[in-house]
């Protein structure tokens, strides 16, 4: 993962069938504008925004109405060339929403453009006029250490004005005027910022000015040299590309560029992002609050893991400040849930800083269509939160119109990716800004609005998960002890043993164990589950099973029924004819209380404790289609072939 | 890399430049022949050649190229320099 703005990291890497689906966007024309907008939501490069730039003005010239994208039109008047930024512009305003429609003026022809009635620029009937200059095109290129530094600062920015106020006049078009990087050429070094006519002194007086002046005339304002400075004026400017192509910027900085100006286009056209909704373990704190516990979590300041969480909770409350709303949804028990919320002191967010909090076990894309209905918000108000890769991917094959950054597994630089993507980006603030989140009625004794779990087959294929079995062994041992003693939640006994007891068990005869490791395209969750089968021994045709649990991250993906295939596989080599389940509530595991019905075992009975017991018959079971490929570590049977055939493939479970 | 192979680059690269995927290019070839080969173009091949195979030109070397054959010579002394 990369670290550099740059890069645009927060999106993902461009499919490979990118060109055919540019080609081909379009073809039934009231999709057209969805597509192009998916299209726009990766890491495009040069090449890749050209092809996008073709699709949208195709689709633009076949079409004319491309929503949910909103049009615009847009000149560009520029001091230097201009022309190679184009294609990632269109690319990136469709990205925020914009379907973009450009006029470039000719080279270096700001002055003309601006004050002939008659000219293309002013002929347009533009939304709004990008005038690109920078400290060149204003004259301070240079220092000026007698006393006509003030002067010529002042000459730039009126020059500016009145390009500014003949567009307003003639065209009727408000301007995006551009703040001016400070190219790194020290003069006298840190001494720079204190002697009046140098080059950073002048610029920076400059851009106050610029400021004003976007205020004064109505316009907008794009903080290049924000940008600039987030990327490093080393690497924004380029001295080459200035002298051999006249490009402003290093063609580096073009896709960025683009991207913070299609924000801007976005927030005019009201496309900036509403709510921001949070995953909880492992994104708003370190540790899984159902298996770790309160106290177990990493939340401190001063501890390295805990301050990545508390950057991400100030930057949620930072946002909230401004009139961002919040929301949770969580895969969670809703108890367990809110109790860091309650009982951690280090918990910078709290219950009633959230406008919805869904916390549950059913997909999250469910969830947030409750979360957008409940809000009254459209899915394209969202953007979703998440450490996890496979909930991302779920959120964003089941709603596109959902912003999900994609982040890196360190969680130091959560914060930084949510705040360097731009989604809420805004042209104005005001009071009522601040006040809005309040009216979203923060009831922190708000139950979650119920939601109803949508059909993940293609989902989970789509996965390409691999599956694998085998026996406890040396290998696994310590990784099985800390699962046995970890797992709280998807734990059917909450039975521990130690190390040692693990060891005893992989000789034992009376036992079947099992360890069980998953992997999906997006790398190995390694194990993930356990089973442990004793035979009774007043009937040994029967098998107890005395410890079940899994890791939370793989629920919701038949693993479960994955696991009990193999089981009885394994029981029906071995003569075995019944298994018995059981079920032991602790505070914690509630969410497997059914566990056994949902897999088909009958139940035996029930006791005053809530502990039931549940049979299953080996010779009435058949296995399901799992959307998972099998591997298994088992001792071959009698015929020699290590059997598998009770897993399809992924390939078939898609075919079916 | 070979002039062949150097060749196929460039025009592969100008091919997607210009949407043009049938564009044929050879040693003598002049942008002027060439459809849409504008100034601007130009500048999007230099760059895409530089991201391409990893080397920089300097402001003096872009200038003045009289075809396709002296691009060629430009790219493999640049890739000279790099061994």
């Amino acid at each position: 993962m990369s670290y550099s703005a740059i890069d645009l990291p927060w999106l993902r890497e461009a499919p490979a069938d990118f060109a055919v689906r540019c080609r081909t966007a379009g073809e039934s024309p009231d999709a057209a504008g969805r597509e192009l907008q998916f299209l726009a939501n990766f890491r495009l490069s040069s090449r890749q925004a050209a092809q996008l730039a073709r699709a949208v003005r195709r689709c633009q010239e076949e079409h004319g109405d491309l929503n949910p994208l909103s049009p615009f039109r847009m000149g560009v008047l520029s001091g230097a060339t201009a022309d190679l930024l184009l294609d990632d512009l269109v690319a990136a305003a469709a990205r925020h929403g914009v379907a973009l429609e450009i006029v470039a003026a000719p080279f270096d022809q700001v002055v003309q453009q601006a004050f002939d009635p008659a000219s293309l620029i002013n002929t347009a009937k533009l939304d709004a006029v990008l005038i690109a200059v920078d400290h060149r095109w204003l004259k301070l290129d240079r220092p000026m250490l007698g006393e006509h530094s003030g002067a010529a600062v002042a000459q730039g920015v009126e020059q500016l004005k009145q390009v500014v106020e003949a567009l307003r006049k003639h065209g009727r078009t408000p301007a995006i005027l551009q703040t001016v990087p400070v190219p790194s050429l020290p003069l006298f070094g840190s001494f720079d910022r204190r002697v009046r006519g140098s080059m950073r002194a002048m610029i920076d007086e400059a851009n106050r000015a610029i400021g004003l002046l976007a205020e004064e005339a109505g316009g907008f304002l794009l903080d290049v040299a924000a940008l600039a400075e987030q990327v490093g004026t080393d690497g924004w400017f380029d001295p080459v590309q200035w002298a051999a192509y006249k490009l402003p910027f290093s063609a580096n900085c073009t896709p960025i560029y683009a991207d913070h100006l299609g924000r801007l286009l976005g927030a005019i056209r009201g496309k900036t992002r509403k709510c921001l909704v949070l995953d909880l373990d492992n994104t708003v704190w370190g540790g899984v609050v159902g298996d770790d516990g309160v106290a177990g979590l990493f939340l401190s300041q001063g501890d390295p893991r805990g301050e990545a969480f508390i950057a991400v909770q100030r930057s949620a409350l930072e946002l909230r400040e401004r009139g961002i709303i919040l929301a949770v949804c969580s895969k969670n028990d809703e108890a367990v849930a809110r109790t860091p919320f309650r009982e951690h002191p280090e918990m910078l967010l709290k219950e009633e800083h959230f406008a919805a909090f869904q916390a549950n076990w059913i997909d999250k894309p469910s969830n947030l269509e409750a979360i957008a209905k409940a809000l009254n918000i459209g899915l394209d108000a969202l953007v979703l939160l998440d450490d996890n890769p496979a909930e991302r991917a779920q959120v964003r094959a089941a709603l596109p119109e959902v912003a999900v950054p994609e982040l890196p597994n360190d969680p130091t630089w959560f914060a930084w990716y949510l705040r360097a993507a731009g989604y809420f980006e805004a042209v104005a603030f005001s009071a009522e800004d601040r006040l809005r989140v309040a009216s979203y009625a923060a009831d922190a004794q708000r139950s979650a609005v119920m939601t109803k779990a949508r059909d993940l087959g293609e989902y989970l294929a789509s996965l390409d998960m691999k599956i694998v079995f085998a026996p406890f062994d040396a290998k696994g041992r310590q990784r099985i002890a800390q699962l046995i003693n970890k797992t709280n939640q998807f734990n059917l006994t909450t039975r521990r043993y130690t190390e040692g007891e693990v060891a005893e068990m992989e000789a034992a005869p009376s036992l079947f164990t099992m360890q069980v490791r998953l992997s999906d395209k997006f790398g190995d969750l390694g194990m993930i589950g356990i089973v442990i089968c004793r035979s009774r021994p007043q009937d040994p045709s029967t098998w107890e099973i005395d410890s079940w649990l899994m890791s939370c991250r793989v629920l919701g993906r038949k693993v479960e029924d994955a696991m009990l295939a193999k089981v009885v596989s394994e029981a029906r080599k071995r003569g075995i004819k019944r298994l018995l389940g059981l079920y032991i509530p602790s505070p914690k595991n509630s969410m497997v209380a059914s566990h056994y019905e949902k897999l088909g075992f009958h139940l035996r009975n029930r006791d005053a404790r809530d502990r039931s017991e549940w049979e299953l018959a080996v010779a009435d079971y058949a296995p399901p289609a799992l959307p998972m490929i099998g591997e298994d570590h088992y001792p071959a049977d009698s015929n020699g072939s290590s059997e598998l055939p009770v897993m399809e493939s992924a390939e078939d479970a898609r075919a079916g | 890399m070979t002039r062949q192979e150097i060749l196929a680059t460039i025009r592969d690269i100008l091919a997607d430049i210009l949407d043009n995927e049938s564009l044929q290019l050879t040693e003598s070839s002049t942008a002027e022949q060439v459809q849409d080969w504008d100034s601007i173009n130009q500048v999007k091949l230099l760059i895409g050649l530089e991201n391409e195979l990893n080397f920089r030109f300097s402001a003096s070397e872009v200038e003045g190229l009289k075809n396709v054959g002296a691009l060629i010579d430009l790219v493999q002394r640049k890739l000279l320099a790099q061994t």
